[in-house]
């Protein structure tokens, strides 16, 4: 699975990314991630499955949609604040199949 | 009563956010001026030699610096002096690819573009008098109107076509040919139109139009207002410097960027409203200067406050507070909202006197982001009052949210006792 984060900077988003590494490692699952600013999304059109926006960004969330054509969703505020790598990881998983 | 109003505000924003986030033009403008950021703070870097000898005046580190001064802000002539250039580069990279347009053409294009319209021929060559700070609102244009040329060439089918029996390479180069043709020819009419008509080259005109807004972005109540909406867009959950810095940015970038040059030159420093001041000042340790709330809550009575002000500080200590603004949360919380929102105006003020007073340093440089707290400071005013004035912004700050976190951790101890029984 390869899952995009997107913040304004990359830089809260990528907090996340290493939580969501780990619950990936203990559940054994193949997984791809890694945080981008949202200015560099154009760079990233065809390369992921699913994409997680920090909820700051809620507001760019179709605008992303349209760009990258995969489904693009903003991370619950708590999850995101706390960096909660299993609730997030179970999020994009739901996203991706749902 | 209060969660209506919020919900009302909150469908009035969310459109806003999205228009401005969809505005393609918009967003290459910031997306572009952000970009040349790191060359500012190139030709920043250089420039500490000079600081340094003028904090000095004299003795034998002071006779070395000036002597080699030429080597040491040597980068500056080809950093920020020449910004402008590379700002039409970027601004159009991130333009074209908004479109969807990939080839490598478009960018150079650009760079042609903009050296007609700023360059100034000049007895055996050019002058780069526009090619600097001032320039840089003319990059905007050269960027816009090659991309714009460009993607309407394409959508019309306009290039030269070739027999399919021509290789593709040819094919591709003979393709681009026709765009930047016709961008030449339009920049060149424009650059002398201009110069028929105004008397001056495009960048001196342009700057004289927008002299107005130029003046008036850099003054204390611009900067309220760029606050104020900053901290409003955070409190509904919505990036605030994200989506008012559209607007911002490209001002206070020219501004950080004349600054540097006139240092350089040894001219006034005029400008207060730059890309560092934002961060390394106004929004030291995240929106809303909140260093001093993570700090209380840290030390909560209420175990769920207690839990974030863990996980916020760390981020929080490199200009990052996310954590913070979602997890205590700061958004939607109406016990933060009077500290949050009204608070910043108050250190906005302190930091604009204190400037204007002289009592400490103007931005002379443009400091790297996601600094500790104080550093950025002091490397864009190279003045350690200005440090001094960071921590005492942040106490000021501390003191503003602490009554409003004891009640907010009062209320959220109750909770979690009821909870419990």
């Amino acid at each position: 699975m390869k899952i995009l984060l997107c913040c304004n900077a990359g830089m809260s988003s990528s907090i996340l990314v290493k939580k969501i590494k780990d619950a990936a490692e203990k559940r054994g699952m193949d997984l791809t991630i890694t945080a981008v600013a949202s200015s560099a999304v154009k760079e990233e059109i065809g390369k992921w499955d699913v994409c997680l926006v920090g909820p700051q960004l809620s507001f760019a969330v179709n605008n992303l949609k349209a760009q990258l054509n995969i489904p693009v969703a903003s991370v619950e505020p708590r999850i995101y604040a706390l960096a909660d790598g299993d609730k997030a990881l179970d999020f994009a998983i739901g996203l991706l199949e749902g | 009563m209060f969660s209506k109003f919020q919900d009302k505000l909150m469908q009035f924003l969310m459109p806003i956010a999205n228009k401005i986030e969809q505005q393609k033009h918009l967003q290459a403008i910031k997306d572009g001026m952000i970009g040349i950021i790191p060359i500012i703070i190139i030709g920043s870097f250089s420039l500490i030699p000079l600081a340094i000898a003028n904090l000095l005046g004299s003795g034998s580190v002071y006779d070395f610096l000036t002597a080699h001064m030429g080597v040491f802000t040597y980068a500056c002539k080809f950093s920020t002096d020449m910004l402008s250039i590379y700002a039409a580069m970027f601004i159009a990279n991130a333009l074209a690819k908004s479109y969807g347009i990939h080839d490598n053409q478009t960018a150079p294009t650009a760079i042609l573009v903009h050296l007609i319209l700023c360059g100034l021929s000049i007895e055996g060559g050019i002058s780069i008098d526009y090619l600097g700070s001032s320039g840089l609102f003319t990059s905007i244009i050269s960027a816009i109107l090659t991309v714009e040329v460009t993607r309407f060439m394409k959508k019309k089918k306009l290039y030269i076509r070739l027999p399919e029996s021509v290789p593709m390479m040819v094919g591709e180069s003979f393709a681009s040919l026709l765009p930047l043709v016709v961008n030449v020819v339009i920049a060149v009419a424009i650059a002398n139109i201009s110069l028929a008509v105004s008397g001056d080259v495009l960048p001196a005109f342009i700057m004289s139009i927008l002299a107005p807004a130029i003046t008036t972005m850099d003054t204390l109540p611009a900067l309220l207002i760029v606050v104020f909406l900053t901290q409003f867009l955070w409190f509904f959950g919505l990036h605030g410097p994200s989506i008012t810095s559209a607007v911002w940015a490209p001002f206070a970038i020219a501004y950080g960027a004349e600054n540097v040059a006139n240092f350089a030159a040894g001219k006034p420093v005029e400008h207060i409203f730059t890309f560092g001041l934002f961060y390394a000042m106004l929004q030291v340790t995240g929106s809303g200067l909140t260093l001093g709330l993570v700090l209380m809550m840290m030390k909560a009575k209420s175990e769920s406050l207690r839990a974030i002000g863990k996980v916020a500080i760390i981020p929080s200590l490199f200009g990052i507070n996310e954590p913070l603004i979602f997890g205590a949360p700061i958004i939607l919380n109406p016990y933060m909202f009077i500290p949050f929102v009204f608070g910043p105006l108050i250190t906005t003020v302190t930091t604009y006197l204190s400037m204007t007073s002289g009592l400490i340093g103007m931005p002379i440089a443009e400091p790297p982001g996601f600094l500790p707290p104080g550093v950025g400071a002091f490397l864009m005013t190279l003045d350690w009052k200005a440090v001094a004035l960071v921590f005492v912004n942040l106490l000021i700050m501390a003191l503003i949210y602490y009554p409003f976190f004891k009640a907010m951790d009062a209320d959220e101890l109750k909770k979690e006792q009821s909870n419990v029984a």
